[in-house]
């Protein structure tokens, strides 16, 4: 049996542990908060550069000032995903934000006018960043304006001077 | 020194109760920031998804509005600006479109909590607008420019 003195002692020892698992919850709490934070910046910069690359391969493919279109005597009409070599591409345009870069170019292409995402890509250095590879269709005149009937002979696969390739769109901050 | 045992218990207890009142208070203030961390996080998520779906709706409607030029039409578009809500409340906050920038303001514990996206708005629409969270933002052809108000 236990005398009062070995009772006081082991009462101070259940104070002690309690005292020290409190402070072990307290390093706990402090860690996940911590992780969780560190979680949530990471995805929100994932989410910002998914919404980014959305945007920009939006604007780019449907724009009245990048786009080519197609007239008859009566109406324009946009052509999507369609680029002349002076083809505007600026930052307005396309709505690229001041701290991303991007880099924008169609196999056997050349686009003289794009001032916003001619950066040099190098996926060593970027860890977070957006690859978009999609059809676009070029034409070799130096304006925006197509004839309807070049437009619809590529439709139907006859012989016209737009011709199918394939561009890469690459966003990163 | 002597110190009769009634004397050394009624220390002991002493030094308990101060303790304990040390560890709530303790406590309750890492409490308080723990939370007040995650609900920031949580606002600036929410801020987040308001200021990048507002500026894919203006992006969308420079987009509508240039076709609108070829086709002669009116244009009438509406963007509901969501509410940032948290555990505990709704929060007022504000959204400023401006040429060069969108940010969305959020007041929370007297403090302002803010998120920017620096993206060059469309020149077709005046600029700055502002919308509160909650409200409608409804934009309208206007002398060649599209008015969101």
């Amino acid at each position: 049996m236990l005398n009062k003195r070995s009772k006081g002692q082991l009462m101070v020892l259940d104070v002690a542990f309690t005292i020290v698992l409190i402070i072990l919850l307290f390093f706990f709490l402090f860690r996940w908060t911590e992780m969780k934070t560190y979680e949530s910046i990471s995805q929100r910069k994932q989410i910002e550069l998914n919404y980014v690359s959305q945007n920009v391969f939006f604007s780019l493919t449907n724009n009245h000032s990048i786009n080519c279109y197609a007239s008859d005597n009566n109406n324009q009409f946009l052509i999507t995903s369609c680029f002349s070599s002076n083809s505007p591409i600026s930052r307005v345009n396309i709505g690229l934000p001041a701290d991303y870069d991007c880099n924008f170019s169609i196999d056997g292409f050349n686009l003289t006018n794009n001032t916003a995402c001619s950066s040099t890509f190098d996926s060593a250095s970027n860890n977070n960043y957006s690859i978009i590879k999609f059809n676009v269709i070029t034409t070799t005149n130096n304006n925006l304006l197509v004839r309807k009937s070049n437009y619809l002979n590529n439709i139907l696969d006859k012989s016209s001077s737009l011709v199918s390739r394939e561009a890469t769109l690459v966003i990163w901050k | 020194m002597f110190i009769s045992k009634k004397g050394q218990g009624s220390i002991e207890i002493i030094i308990g109760i101060f303790f304990l009142i040390f560890f709530l208070y303790v406590f309750n203030i890492i409490a308080q920031d723990t939370v007040k961390t995650i609900e920031v996080n949580k606002i600036k998520e929410q801020e987040q998804e308001i200021v990048l779906s507002l500026s894919s709706f203006l992006y969308a409607g420079s987009n509508i509005y240039d076709d609108n030029k070829f086709n002669i039409l009116d244009l009438n578009m509406t963007y509901k600006v969501p509410q940032i809500n948290i555990a505990s409340s709704k929060l007022s906050c504000i959204i400023v479109v401006q040429n060069l920038s969108i940010i969305a303001i959020t007041r929370y514990n007297n403090q302002n909590i803010s998120y920017l996206i620096p993206t060059q708005t469309p020149n077709t629409y005046y600029t700055p607008i502002i919308a509160s969270c909650g409200s409608e933002l409804v934009c309208v052809t206007d002398n060649n420019k599209i008015r969101c108000e």
